[in-house]
């Protein structure tokens, strides 16, 4: 029989080691968010700080960044980085705010309380053009000007949202440049297959389209084919299986982050296609650089998201303070990276933490 | 014994919950088989079910046992990415062993899971909405600390491939081997232990449990720890495979974990369920995405198929328990 | 004297459930605790039970001093309670509600297993003591068991368990009149092992039919204890009804 009370002693001790636990992740956690984890940015503060000088003085403009992009999404940090880096040097204030979880809603929300908060100007992706129309037109009506960045507003220039610039690359060019690589390279697919690790996002479908124009435009005979594979890598790695195993004439897969990245990397090297299957994919990490270097993937698309997040606030600032208007559109990429482009790329990740 | 032999199939039912599952199983399976005769039933495709099933699997038999408690743990999907993301930390950064950063992180897992509960019983709050927070509390700290980056392990090590490697060449791995002798292993406590005997009973009636002298929340607590006991440990499957944690791993895992209970046969009201139940409910779930791939069904289908499914077979369960455990 | 209980008070809050009450009950003797809602019938068997703990008094058990901090002291000293709604659990197996918290068990090597062939062997032989044939397995669910059926496998379970004292609380509250009857044979049989009862209960008529003395509580303080021979069902529904004034005018009278 099970004794019935556990003694005083017992109690305080479970209790004890519970808030133990609490207090050493509370406590990593909190330190790790005034550190920065591996010390990618450590050289680069450091020189940022000696090349500040004498004592700030109070900010001279205060801009908003509201984005689609939110903490959990790495493509994001180096563009949060970026945007920080130009405000420390142009000596503006710039707050970031993005979603946690991909959200519309969020957007809309997050770009009201920017606007409710009066900034000198404002920087913003367009992710629906639709949702976003009322608000940003209202903020520029009351003298805030919008500068869009990483998502366009489609629509021709007459009725689209008036902003002053666009700065990026859209998710389609990405896609399409990506796919456009093996095409110029005189590779004819026999079949192509999209792994898709979130199905229904809009900047993933886009990629998706832009890559399957690229081919369907240059073999119109060639199946493509989109694959949801989850954002787990044991399940993207099964159903690539499943998906090469129903269909041995797969010779290329693409994927449109490291989260297809990943598993797709690993499934080639289990079932030993690596070589055999041509493997391309948007976005870069430290594992896909590597694997370009090894061979095992052709080429990687990248948008320099530091410049995403440095660029804007530097025309912003040109506008606000001097008057000057920026161009109306400053692509950022796509920059198609091989084993050739290496180096170059390997030294911008080094500088901003992202490419 | 002379009394059992009498038995009918009434009472044999009632306590098999993993009746309905199977059924469901060999009608999903028939579909598929169907379908890609040549594709579908051989070997290889056998153990890719078994390994998608593998991490999903084990994380389902912790959450199954604690169902069957009368609680829910969601904060399991963030201990997923949480143990191996602190492993992979440890090992980067301070040159932990990774057995040992392994077995650190798993007792911080079980200390997670008896927080949950501890919250759970000192409050009153439903386990559902303790959980919950504790999910949302955690994935927090996951991006903060890792800033939304992917961490990887830099370093190889033999734990890798005891807990997630190759066995052979047509895609078998270890981690079939794991779900099934932690299937094994929890079946049996639930089934053949006074333990088991304790779960069940606090999981139906939690007072009339007490009233008998069983300690509802020593069971509890324990339980609550087991859970995410197995979720780091099935996170440390994953890891071992891909050597790579995303901060957005596991999202997601609460719920097929409850799922593949449910389809197994647990009541979601607790007192009643089946871990071998559970692990076909997993089984099955890995079986409908593999096969789905396999049988070229257009790419979306997936979740609308696991839905249906979900449906049909807790009607089916639910059915049996009425039928043949409830009534009088 | 199996049980005596002296000057027992218990409080919750201001509220005095018991105050000073004297209770005994002999070896082999059937009790019913009678009185109206609030009377303090419940809190003192809590206090056998071992449930509560009494703010004054003392309880005697088998002739020694005893305090119950939980009931599975009182239970460990062979005094069991069977509640009206918390008798059995309905999802479980007749033989695993026998049996919870106490399982036999048989060890493979360092494991503690249950001993399953004890538990269904044990439950049967209680099953086709308590005359209930119709169940043919002893690990049929408690589910498909009538109101009656489950009382009585919860007495025979206290009797297995070798109780001395068993405590029924409204054990004939949602019974059918079949039922009732059973249910009060049972317990006439119990005593017949020798065991002693304290049956709580509204209904005077059953109380009447198998008690031997009987008690009656009024606001925390007991109005009467005799012997059944020496009074009528309906002179007791009289005393409670009255909370206690019609003795103290027959005691008045010459």
């Amino acid at each position: 029989m099970s004794q019935q009370k556990t003694s005083p002693t017992t109690k305080t001790l479970v209790l004890a080691i519970i808030a133990l636990i609490i207090g050493a992740i509370i406590g990593y956690g909190f330190a790790a968010t005034t550190m920065v984890p591996y010390s990618k940015y450590a050289e680069l503060e450091e020189k940022l700080e000696q090349a500040g000088g004498g004592a700030p003085s109070a900010p001279e403009y205060t801009f908003y960044y509201v984005s689609h992009g939110g903490p959990a999404d790495p493509w994001w940090a180096p563009v949060i980085k970026g945007s920080q880096d130009a405000a420390k040097l142009l000596n503006v204030k710039v707050v970031y705010s993005g979603p946690e979880k991909f959200s519309v809603q969020a957007l809309v929300d997050l770009l009201n309380s920017a606007i409710a908060a009066r900034p000198n100007g404002i920087i913003l992706t367009i992710t629906d053009y639709n949702a976003l129309d009322q608000p940003a037109r209202s903020a520029i009506s009351q003298g805030i000007p919008i500068i869009a960045v990483n998502v366009p507003d489609p629509r021709p220039a007459n009725q689209r949202i008036p902003y002053l610039s666009y700065v990026g690359q859209n998710e389609y060019d990405a896609g399409y440049y990506l796919a456009k690589y093996l095409v110029d390279k005189g590779y004819k697919p026999k079949r192509v297959v999209i792994g898709i690790h979130e199905v229904g996002h809009i900047g993933l479908e886009t990629r998706a389209k832009g890559i399957t124009d690229a081919i369907t435009q240059a073999y119109p005979g060639t199946p493509v084919e989109k694959l949801d594979i989850t954002t787990d890598p044991t399940k993207a790695a099964e159903v690539f299986k499943s998906y090469l195993t129903a269909h041995p004439d797969t010779d290329v897969i693409f994927t449109l982050g490291p989260l297809g990245a990943h598993p797709a990397l690993q499934v080639l090297r289990e079932m030993k296609l690596t070589g055999k299957v041509h493997l391309l994919t948007i976005d870069i990490d430290d594992t896909i650089l590597k694997a370009i270097d090894a061979g095992e993937l052709d080429a990687a698309v990248s948008q320099q998201p530091y410049a995403q997040g440095f660029l804007p606030v530097v025309f912003m600032y040109l506008y606000v303070k001097y008057g000057i208007i920026p161009p109306p559109q400053v692509p950022t990429g796509p920059t198609v990276i091989d084993k050739a482009r290496l180096e170059t790329v390997r030294k911008q990740i080094a500088t901003t933490g992202g490419a | 014994m002379s009394i059992s032999k009498n038995v009918k199939p009434h009472g044999f039912i009632a306590r098999h919950p993993e009746i309905g599952v199977l059924a469901s199983f060999f009608s999903i399976a028939l579909i598929f088989i169907v379908r890609v005769p040549d594709k579908f039933l051989t070997v290889p495709t056998l153990y890719s079910i078994l390994t998608l099933a593998g991490e999903l699997g084990v994380a389902s038999i912790g959450i199954a046992f604690l169902m069957i408690t009368g609680e829910f743990n969601l904060s399991i999907s963030s201990v997923y990415a949480l143990v191996p993301m602190g492993v992979v930390l440890m090992v980067n950064l301070w040159g932990v062993d990774m057995l040992a950063a392994s077995i650190i992180m798993l007792l911080v897992a079980y200390g997670i899971g008896v927080t949950v509960g501890y919250i759970t019983i000192k409050t009153g709050i439903p386990s559902f909405i303790s959980s919950l927070g504790m999910m949302m509390f955690l994935r927090g700290i996951l991006l903060a600390v890792t800033g939304g980056f992917p961490v990887r392990l830099e370093r190889d090590h033999w734990l890798t491939y005891v807990l997630n490697g190759p066995i052979g060449e047509l895609g078998l791995r270890t981690s079939a081997v794991w779900l099934l002798v932690l299937t094994a292993i929890f079946a049996f406590i639930l089934d053949w232990t006074p333990y088991g005997n304790w779960t069940y009973a606090v999981g139906a009636s939690s007072n009339t449990a007490r009233e008998l002298g069983v300690s509802v929340s020593k069971v509890k607590l324990t339980n609550f720890g087991i859970s995410s006991l197995l979720a780091g440990l099935a996170g440390l499957m994953a890891l071992s495979r891909f050597r790579v944690v995303d901060p957005t791993l596991g999202q997601g895992l609460e719920l097929e974990t409850i799922t593949s209970a449910v389809l197994g046969g647990c009541l979601l009201t607790g007192g009643y369920g089946s871990i071998s139940g559970t692990f076909l409910g997993a089984f099955l779930i890995a079986m409908t995405r593999v096969g789905l791939v396999l049988a070229q069904a257009p790419a979306y289908w997936y979740s609308a198929f696991i839905g249906i499914i979900l449906i049909i077979a807790t009607v089916i369960n639910l059915f049996i328990v009425k039928k043949y455990v409830t009534s009088g | 004297m199996l049980l005596e209980m002296k000057g027992i008070v218990k409080r919750f809050g201001h509220v005095e459930a018991l105050r000073g009450v004297d209770f005994h009950v002999e070896k082999a003797e059937i009790v019913g605790l009678v009185g109206d809602n609030g009377a303090g019938k419940s809190t003192l068997v809590k206090i056998i039970a071992g449930v509560y703990q009494p703010d004054a008094g003392q309880m005697f058990f088998e002739g020694e001093p005893v305090v119950f901090r939980h009931p599975s002291e009182a239970r460990a000293r062979g005094i069991e309670i069977v509640y009206q709604h918390l008798a059995l659990i309905d999802l479980l197996g007749i033989d695993r509600n026998i049996f919870l918290g106490r399982e036999p068990i048989k060890k493979i090597g360092p494991f503690k297993v249950l001993d399953k062939e004890k538990m269904e062997k044990e439950a049967g032989r209680i099953l086709q003591e308590i005359g209930l044939k119709r169940i043919r397995s002893p690990q049929e669910k408690v589910a498909k068991l009538s109101g009656g059926e489950r009382q009585s496998v919860a007495i025979a379970r206290a009797m297995h368990f070798k109780a001395k004292l068993l405590i029924l609380d409204e054990p004939t509250a949602a019974l059918s009149v079949r039922e009732t009857r059973k249910v009060l044979d049972h317990v006439l049989d119990v005593k017949k092992q020798g065991v002693s009862v304290i049956l709580i209960s509204h209904n005077i008529y059953h109380v009447y039919e198998v008690s031997d003395r009987i008690v009656v509580l009024d606001h925390g303080r007991k109005i009467l204890d005799t012997p059944k021979e020496a009074v009528t069902p309906e002179e007791v529904i009289e005393v409670i009804r009255t909370g206690g004034t019609v003795l103290a005018t027959q005691n008045q009278s010459p």
